[in-house]
């Protein structure tokens, strides 16, 4: 049984030298001030589970108790490193260590006749003193590990968990007395002091499956939130404020910061500005193409005990997946502000465009009705064709900014309960001048009124706008036939001619914005290709479609589908449009007087 | 036809103008907005024509008009800024007034604000614009223009046919809904 306490005591021995040695190898590699001073705590504590196995003498006790002391002050120190202590707390640390050496050699030198309770009180100071050396920062990184992130808050709970474990079998020791003295006690005591070494050396050097599993949770949650931080960001300053919040968090380091290029700060986290310490910083290049490079920073606080090659390399591997998502939020603004740019474009040009044809078309009216003096015959007739070509500019004007208000979303839909006949039968009205004598516009109309409720101008504009495509592009005349039909809750109106047809390659590209269909016979024929681009929308926005059927040679059907209004409300509004309120009265079609302007 | 408390006031064309100046608008503007002279003075057109001033800063657009306006019996001033326009507003006082939203100084909505403020019985304000944007309409209407038009929609001829409904119906004070 004795040997077997021998045999546990040694093992427990050489554990603690191993451990020590282990980290001074450390140290001696990283030559970090925080781990060259847990080493010196760790090799004198080896010390003294080594030496008191020798053969005892005076001496040795003495240099024992001093080591053990030492080995708990280095504890308070390697704290120290970290989270400073107060200049009192420090003064009265060496006191209290002084006091406790000169007790530790009295009791070797002056109590060895003492009465045991003397001996036991000796004991028992010293052992306290430890404790609070040691104590103190347990509870300390118990504490501040509790704000860390995973892998952090594992290693300083082993770390402290270890000389907890120390702590208590010392004091179990001597305050047990002589009840703890049997082999049995002995061996558990040290079995215990074993199992502190691997807890002491994993916080130190976690092995990598251990700080994978500690870290698992905040890859976990890391995962699902890289999505968002990669893919979601809208802009860079989203993206970059993410990314230096996820940064600080997966290596447990209390600010972070990222630069541009130029070394402009665009986002930082936990910066306060006050650097009255020196940090622990750990850098990793954003590489964002050809603008250069910029960093993303971690910075380690008082809390942060250490950054390894884990944290570094960690870092690099994040700082390159922001790297791409910086980039695809550079290039998604930049194609943002061109299409910006595009729509801005178009809106500006049009209502520049407004301007001159305001006047262009006011002094041809003019003209016409003979206010600027009296013209022939020839002058009548270029006075009607420019009336004509300056309404069919006026169209085009007001189709390029309904397509800009319908890029910005800010085209906004006034609906009316109205009749769909009416609403045929005046778009016909307005492209009637378009007809020449060999085309016949039919009007195809059921008995009922067909009961829908939408946005009259606009279906008008939509209908008009296929009536004169239908128009356009029959340029050998023929009979254009515009059907209006109610079934099944779906209104549609068909308007087909006999004309070009469109060839079925060719019908993918008639609904796109531009989007013209070239052919030598159409080429000689003006349009924006903006018309069936916005009727199609148009007729989305309200709940319908346009849908196209054509045989190449023999005419094309473009049908209007648009849903009937509820039974609900009969009659509510005449199809007519008001009048004094709405677009109505800002004069939709190019022409149209304001009604009271008749009489 | 008697409008409010003051309905039965007898009619003085001449002198109606020199009752709407700024620092009275709240009296003697409304007395002259009760007086039906301006149905008088379209449908006879003679005497005083109806005054129109036109706020609009661009030269070619203002001519064009003038053209139509005079030829049609109106009397027309051209203001070609807000603040030109605001104070030929405090001077004379037009029948009615054309105005434009863009001009060099200020918009045209400030220009209709300011005149609400200060005179809260302007005549009527028609805003003619190149912007037809739902959301400017609908803000020209808030601010009590009785109506709203886009320049390249309507014609000369249309906006004098239209002017002697306008007086009527801004003389019967706003229509606000």
């Amino acid at each position: 049984m004795t040997l077997a306490v021998a045999l546990v005591q040694d093992l427990t021995a050489a554990g603690f030298v191993g451990l020590a040695l282990a980290i001074a190898y450390r140290w001696y590699r990283e030559r970090g001030r925080a781990q060259g001073k847990l080493a010196v705590s760790l090799l004198a504590l080896a010390f003294v589970a080594g030496a008191a196995r020798l053969p005892p003498s005076a001496l040795l006790s003495v240099v024992l108790i001093i080591a053990f002391m030492l080995s708990g002050f280095f504890v308070l120190l390697f704290r120290n490193e970290f989270i400073p202590l107060g200049r009192t707390a420090y003064r009265a640390a060496y006191v209290l260590l002084g006091v406790s050496i000169v007790l530790g050699v009295l009791d070797v030198v002056a109590f060895q006749h003492a009465s045991p309770l003397v001996i036991s009180a000796a004991a028992f100071v010293l052992i306290s003193a430890w404790a609070i050396f040691t104590g103190e920062p347990i509870i300390r990184f118990w504490l501040a590990s509790n704000s860390l992130p995973a892998v952090q808050k594992a290693r300083l709970r082993f770390l402290s968990f270890g000389f907890a474990v120390l702590i208590a079998i010392l004091f179990v020791d001597v305050l047990g007395g002589s009840a703890l003295r049997s082999p049995t006690a002995l061996i558990i005591t040290q079995l215990l002091a074993l199992a502190v070494v691997p807890l002491i050396f994993v916080s130190l050097a976690p092995p990598a499956l251990l700080r994978r599993i500690w870290r698992m949770g905040e890859e976990n949650a890391l995962r699902p939130a890289m999505q968002e931080l990669l893919i979601f960001s809208a802009n860079q300053q989203d993206l970059a404020d993410r990314a230096v919040f996820w940064a600080v968090r997966l290596l447990g380091a209390t600010a972070g910061f990222i630069a541009d290029p130029n070394g402009k700060v665009i986002a930082s986290v936990g910066i306060s500005g006050q650097g009255d310490e020196s940090h622990q910083v750990v850098r990793a290049p954003l590489h964002l193409g050809e603008e250069g490079e910029g960093t993303l920073a971690v910075v380690g606080g008082r809390f942060t005990p250490l950054f390894g090659t884990d944290e570094i390399s960690q870092l690099r591997a994040y700082a390159n997946s922001v790297s791409a998502g910086l980039q695809r939020v550079r290039v998604t603004e930049r194609m943002a502000a061109i299409e910006k740019n595009k729509s801005q474009f178009l809106n500006l040009a049009s209502h520049e465009l407004r301007g001159p044809v305001t006047v262009i078309r006011g002094y041809v009216s003019m003209l016409e009705g003979g206010l600027l003096g009296v013209l022939n015959e020839r002058g009548r007739k270029a006075a009607g064709v420019m009336a004509a070509k300056v309404s069919e500019m006026n169209e085009l004007i007001e189709e390029m900014i309904e397509a800009a208000r319908l890029e910005e979303g800010g085209l906004t839909l006034r609906t009316v309960d109205s009749d769909l006949r009416e609403i045929a039968r005046s778009a016909a009205a307005t492209v009637a001048p378009l007809a020449d004598s060999h085309h016949r516009v039919v009007l195809d109309l059921p008995e009922r009124r067909v009961r829908v409720k939408l946005d009259p101008d606009r279906t008008r504009t939509i209908i008009a706008n296929l009536l004169s495509n239908a128009i356009k592009y029959s340029p050998d005349g023929g009979e254009i036939t515009c059907q209006v039909r109610a079934r099944g809750g779906v209104a549609r109106v068909a308007v087909t001619d006999q004309g070009l047809g469109i060839a079925r390659d060719d019908l993918p590209i008639l609904f796109t914005r531009f989007g013209r269909v070239i052919t030598p016979q159409t080429e000689h024929l003006k349009g924006t290709g903006l018309g069936l681009f916005l009727g199609r929308q148009l007729a989305q926005l309200q709940g319908g479609d346009i849908t196209v059927a054509s045989v190449e040679g023999e005419g094309s059907t473009f049908t209007l589908q648009l849903p009937v209004a509820g039974a609900a409300e009969p009659g509510a509004h005449p199809p007519e449009r008001r009048s004094s309120d709405g677009d109505g009265a800002a004069g939709r079609q190019s022409g149209a007087s304001p009604a009271r302007a008749q009489h | 036809m008697g409008w409010g408390p003051g309905g039965s006031e007898t009619i003085d064309v001449g002198a109606a103008p020199l009752h709407w100046f700024p620092n009275q608008a709240g009296t003697s503007a409304s007395r002259w907005l009760r007086t039906p002279f301006v149905e008088q003075r379209v449908q006879a057109r003679k005497g005083s024509a109806v005054h129109v001033l036109m706020i609009e800063d661009d030269a070619s657009i203002a001519e064009m008009y003038r053209l139509q306006l005079e030829h049609d019996g109106y009397r027309v001033t051209v203001a070609t800024t807000g603040e030109v326009g605001f104070s030929t507003l405090s001077g004379s006082a037009p029948d009615i007034v054309l105005l434009d939203l863009l001009l060099p100084d200020q918009s045209g909505f400030d220009v209709l604000a300011s005149l609400n403020e200060r005179f809260p019985n302007h005549p009527p304000v028609v805003i003619l614009s190149n912007y037809g944007e739902p959301s400017m309409i609908d803000k020209g209407r808030a601010l009590g223009a009785v109506e709203y038009l886009v320049k390249s929609r309507v014609t000369p001829a249309e906006i004098s046919g239209q002017i002697p409904v306008w007086v009527e119906r801004g003389r019967r004070g706003p229509q606000e809904s």
